[in-house]
């Protein structure tokens, strides 16, 4: 369905600790790099759609007025982890529709507000109010899948070291310096199996990407990146037993977005998914088909990910690396997966990537796998 | 427990129970209270006001099963000040059929997924003002009869 919607521009700031720099001040200068890539007038944009978790009332209006971009429809849009990523699969339906031609998304978080610490949740959620902590609801799923599969210590270990690798090659990224398996295995504990290493760290930033109908893209650029699929959905609620070596939101979006895009895991050559802490990656891996059940841990330890891998997942260092203010990380995948497929990458490059595929999920809420899951799949 | 909260209006409790009136006593044993739909006879933990089911509002409450299996588990180390740590959650997937998100207690032993656990209360931390925080526990059974 989407084949009449691509991307012409794409903007980001480096990820990381901004604690004096307001919401506004993250994101204009996101907003304005991805206009001045796309090639567009300010005056061409005819919507926008602002994702983010914590930013307050009105986030968008508050950004775009800096920018002299008001009068337009401005939505802003809470979908936890996910925020972002709806936001742009917003502005894809609304371009299909033929509500406008040229749309703009923000994504942007400042999580240094909160001073430390896992990230809040609602206090008003049931599992929440008697302890839930984003680490301990993965770790829960980590220490499920170590028990039914055999994976062991040091490969969850691995997604750390290989992403972090990955990011000491993205000036974009929180993290910058590269860490060995020794580290990964002997930073302090979060939750069991997990160690700091292991999960995503807590930072500020913010994203933008620039949409329009292919039917104007050729006034812009001649090599706007086509969305071809563009998925999103929620949980599926029950109150009963759930397999947490089964992402079922995932996997079920990942079905949806194949089939729209009419591709296959085959036909991935590079993905950025949602690793917030190292057993997601492996879990990921196998919701996408890119290997077999249970096969996550094996097809990380053979490089198969790496750079260099049979199909790079998380070259921008992901989650773990790059970082996770997380209304900014979808948009920031998208941001990643399209210069990628533009070849603009340099130390980090995907040789000849052709596909790529984006991948936000989250939320932590009773009685669900995750809230929220956004997929998108680009073709250059 | 929640229970015992009610009737103080003017006065602190003396423990608070993060549970609430999901736990109850019942013969001198903690009880978990849930709801049961009067209409499909979906289970529901802790009580709702609408069944999600079948949107009914028509409800029995209904003791959830003492016993079930730890389906998976973890021990954290950080989180809010006023929580002992580390804090030692898991899943427990009751007889039921309902799965409850629970703090645990292993008096020592070594938890194992799987393994059968049976409730209890425990405290679990201590507010600022020096109240013990309660909620109820799995602990490991000997047997899963």
């Amino acid at each position: 369905m989407t084949s009449g919607v691509t991307v012409l521009g794409v903007g980001m700031i480096p990820f990381g600790k901004y604690p004096s720099t307001s919401i506004v001040d993250l994101a204009w200068p996101a907003v304005k790099a991805a206009i001045k890539d796309a090639g567009v007038a300010p005056a061409d944009i005819e919507a926008a759609y602002c994702g983010t978790v914590f930013s307050g009332m009105m986030s968008g209006q508050r950004i775009l007025a800096r920018l002299g971009l008001s009068g337009i429809p401005i939505t802003n849009i809470e979908n936890a982890c996910s925020s972002s990523s709806t936001a742009f699969r917003q502005a894809v339906v609304a371009i299909e529709s033929g509500a406008c031609d040229v749309a703009l998304v923000i994504g942007v978080e400042k999580l240094t507000k909160f001073g430390g610490g896992t990230l809040p949740l609602e206090e008003e959620d049931w599992e929440v109010s008697q302890g839930m902590v984003m680490p301990a609801l993965y770790a829960m799923r980590a220490n499920r899948y170590m028990h039914d599969f055999g994976l062991t210590l040091e490969q969850l270990c691995m997604v750390s070291v290989k992403n972090r690798k990955h990011g000491a090659l993205n000036e974009d990224a929180q993290m910058r310096k590269p860490v060995t398996l020794e580290e990964v295995l002997k930073s302090r504990p979060i939750a069991d199996p997990f160690t700091l290493l292991q999960c995503c760290p807590t930072g500020d930033g913010a994203a933008a990407v620039v949409l329009c109908s292919s039917r104007v893209a050729k006034q812009y650029r001649s090599d706007a990146i086509k969305v071809v699929a563009s998925d999103l959905t929620s949980g599926r609620y029950t109150n009963g037993f759930r397999d947490m070596t089964i992402p079922e939101i995932t996997v079920r979006g990942a079905k949806e977005a194949y089939e729209e895009a009419g591709l296959g895991p085959e036909d991935i050559d590079v993905a950025e998914v949602h690793d917030a802490f190292s057993i997601a990656e492996i879990l990921y891996y196998e919701a996408f088909g890119f290997c077999g059940r249970g096969e996550g841990g094996k097809m990380l330890e053979r490089g198969e990910t790496a750079l260099g891998g049979r199909l790079p997942v998380n070259p921008s260092g992901g989650l773990l690396a790059k970082g996770h203010p997380i209304g900014a990380t979808g948009a920031a995948q998208i941001v990643e997966i399209v210069r990628q497929l533009r070849g603009q990458c340099g130390a980090r490059q995907v040789e000849g990537a052709k596909v790529g595929l984006s991948h936000a999920t989250g939320g932590g809420i009773s009685g669900f796998d995750h809230g929220a899951c956004s997929i998108h799949i680009f073709t250059r | 427990m929640g229970s015992d909260d009610r009737g103080a209006d003017a006065v602190l409790p003396s423990v608070v129970c993060l549970a609430g009136d999901a736990i109850a006593d019942k013969d001198g044993r903690p009880v978990l209270v849930g709801a049961r739909c009067n209409d499909c006879g979906t289970l529901a933990f802790p009580r709702v006001a609408v069944c999600s089911k079948c949107m009914s509002e028509s409800f029995t409450d209904e003791p959830m099963p003492e016993r079930g299996r730890l389906y998976s588990w973890t021990t954290v180390h950080v989180g809010p000040a006023r929580m002992n740590k580390p804090i030692v959650l898991g899943y427990v997937d009751l007889e039921n059929g309902v799965r409850v998100f629970s703090h645990l207690a292993s008096g020592g032993r070594p938890l194992m997924i799987d393994q059968p656990v049976k409730l209890a209360v425990a405290t679990v931390g201590k507010e600022a003002d020096g109240r013990p925080i309660e909620t109820f526990v799995f602990t490991p059974a000997e047997t899963n009869q």
